[in-house]
């Protein structure tokens, strides 16, 4: 080891000591994060977001894909209620190459996303209740 | 393990064409530093490919690969060629390079004799073995990318979508994805990741369980290339000891929370190892230290900027600070004007490519109206700044890391610190302002900024936090070529 010509002994240990109580700040916390964080937690998309409610809510969502598939829809719109994010992603990432619309509107009442998405020309809608029914409705040109 | 082996076949390919690259720049890297620059320049290089194959719909896993093999076995035959012609040159000479130790010792007779002369041989395997902590912390967040499919809803929407389009169509910036629709998917990202994951679907990884083990393979460059840095400084102990300070940072390993960590689907840890390779070349190259080589250094940046937006605002700003730094330094200058060069090029030619592509609303500060938008939000700079502070305070994501930056600042106070260390901290301060200027400029869901930062801070922070590790080796002695 060389710290800088001229440096003290004094500041080589200082040094020393101040990587060493990092080391051991890194050390902590990374050992919470892999016990209480549960960084090594596996699963499927619905235990690596925690499971519980939204996970039972996903997992319908997930359930419901090969009916979405099985529509025939080319571009299809998903209206946004609370808490339907992670299911945004699961539909986009898997129905790809089928054009996934997300109404994104916020808390906005599900009739606003409705006529949102009857308007970008979509020809389906898949909608979310707040319980976690999911809903297919097709749209008439 | 099946589903990811087309992300490690991708990053096979991309590691050989980086290292025929590195060795073909004519410098001699060895160890770990020379398998993570070989990552950072290959995974430049794909992008580099898939943007130039794009306009012909020719994005595909032959096109890649064949490109990919053919410029690294390039690479690889040229350096063995300037082996060749340097060791004729040495017999003619009657110098025979017994030691790496010795031939640079002829070169550089100035410079101090090293304590401890060692062979090619024994200093790869030292490296390597002060390497393998890291190794194995690495070996930990690829346990964790087995263990769930991509889940997170910006993972899904942005690289991973981005990625699944690229594949089907052969193209970055197909026209299918121009619809306004796709904006809040954010297509006009640059290419990197794209690149990457496209290249390993179409050696048949899956979306789902093969793209997350593809990215820790990036915290193991950036680990390598601060290792590298922190040997040629602070020796074997202290430089793992150093990669391990940041190798334990839960955010940049292990934390699986708000798309942080290695094994997350994110651009984050990409970012983060492109920006530490530049800065860490920079830093050498100043040093006029044997590592260096502009080359390298130009690769990494042009990495940076293709990965992620907010490598484009640092490298145009990054270099600028190094240009008034060593104004009436030659190799500064002329360093910081070939990354700055770099990064303006690369920044063209990707925001030509992707001109068509839309941005989702409120998210525009990025092409422009920045300065507007910017004067506009400064009341929120309070907030922000708290909530800044409050964020370098969250040791369950930083451990202690971002205490080490002002302990660093007394230090190099105490040792009277070289030029080169004020640099890195005005880099560290200049990447955290752009994080600032981003939330003061964002009109993200209505101009909701806390929300914003609640997601995404972390990440944005996360990009520049190794360069408190850079610090910290800066305050050791510069390095001795002989001792490299």
């Amino acid at each position: 080891m060389s710290t800088k010509p001229g440096a003290s002994p004094s500041l080589k240990g200082v040094t020393l000591l101040a990587l060493g109580v990092l080391l051991f700040g890194a050390l902590w916390s990374s050992a919470r994060a892999l016990t209480e964080g549960g960084a090594l937690r596996g699963g499927d998309v619905a235990a690596a977001w925690g499971g519980g409610e939204l996970g039972r809510r996903i997992a319908l969502v997930e359930d419901a894909l090969p009916a979405i598939q099985a529509r025939g829809w080319q571009r299809l719109a998903i209206v946004r209620t609370d808490g339907s994010n992670p299911m945004i992603g699961l539909l986009t990432h898997r129905l790809y190459p089928i054009e996934v619309v997300p109404i994104w509107q916020g808390q906005a009442a599900i009739e606003r996303g409705l006529d949102a998405a009857r308007q970008a020309g979509v020809d389906g809608i898949v909608r979310l209740s707040p319980q976690g029914e999911v809903e297919l409705l097709d749209v008439q040109p | 393990m099946s589903a990811a082996l087309g992300m490690f076949g991708a990053w096979l390919l991309v590691g050989f064409a980086g290292h025929g690259l590195l060795r073909a720049f004519g410098r001699r890297w060895c160890g770990p530093e020379a398998l993570g620059l070989s990552l950072l320049i290959g995974a430049t290089l794909l992008a580099g490919l898939a943007m130039a194959l794009s306009p012909l719909h020719a994005v595909n896993g032959w096109t890649l690969g064949l490109a990919l093999v053919l410029i690294g076995a390039f690479g690889w035959l040229r350096a063995a060629k300037n082996v060749q012609t340097q060791e004729r040159t040495e017999a003619a000479h009657q110098s025979p390079p017994q030691t790496e130790a010795t031939s640079h010792a002829s070169a550089q007779a100035a410079q101090p004799v090293p304590s401890i002369q060692r062979t090619d041989a024994q200093r790869r395997a030292l490296k390597w073995l002060t390497f393998v902590p890291a190794l194995l912390v690495v070996g930990i967040t690829f346990v964790q990318a087995f263990g769930r499919p991509v889940y997170n809803v910006d993972a899904q929407r942005r690289w991973i979508l981005h990625a699944q389009w690229t594949a089907a169509e052969g193209t970055l910036v197909p026209a299918s994805v121009e619809a306004k629709s796709f904006g809040a998917s954010h297509p006009s990202y640059p290419p990197v990741i794209t690149a990457l994951g496209a290249l390993g679907l179409e050696f048949g990884a899956d979306r789902d369980w093969g793209m997350r083990p593809g990215f820790p393979v990036f915290l193991l460059a950036l680990l390598a290339v601060v290792h590298g840095f922190a040997w040629r400084r602070a020796g074997p102990h202290l430089a793992t000891a150093l990669t391990m300070l940041l190798a334990l940072t839960p955010a940049l390993s292990f934390t699986d929370q708000l798309g942080l960590g290695a094994a997350a689907a994110h651009a984050d840890i990409a970012l983060a190892a492109f920006l530490t390779a530049a800065a860490t070349l920079y830093l050498d190259r100043a040093e006029k230290a044997d590592s260096s080589s502009p080359a390298a250094l130009c690769a990494v940046a042009l990495g940076a900027v293709w990965t992620k937006n907010e490598g484009m605002a640092f490298l145009l700003v990054m270099p600028v600070i190094a240009l008034v730094w060593g104004w009436r330094r030659p190799v500064e200058r002329r360093s910081a004007v070939a990354v700055l060069l770099v990064a303006i090029v690369g920044i063209a030619l990707w925001k030509f490519q992707a001109r068509h592509m839309p941005i989702a609303p409120g998210e525009d500060y990025v092409s422009g109206g920045v300065l507007a938008a910017l004067s506009a939000g400064l009341e929120r700079l309070p907030t922000i700044v708290r909530r800044l502070f409050t964020e370098f305070a969250t040791t369950d994501l930083w451990g202690w890391l971002w205490f080490g930056w002002p302990v660093a600042i007394a230090l190099g106070l105490w040792h009277r610190a070289g030029r080169l260390f004020w640099l890195t901290n005005v880099w560290l301060l200049a990447g955290l302002g752009l994080v600032v200027a981003a939330y003061v400029a964002t009109g993200w869901k209505g101009d909701n900024y806390t929300a914003l930062m609640d997601v995404s801070l972390a990440r944005l922070i996360a990009h520049h936090a190794p360069l408190v590790i850079v610090l910290f080796a800066l305050l050791f002695a510069p390095p001795v070529a002989a001792d490299k």
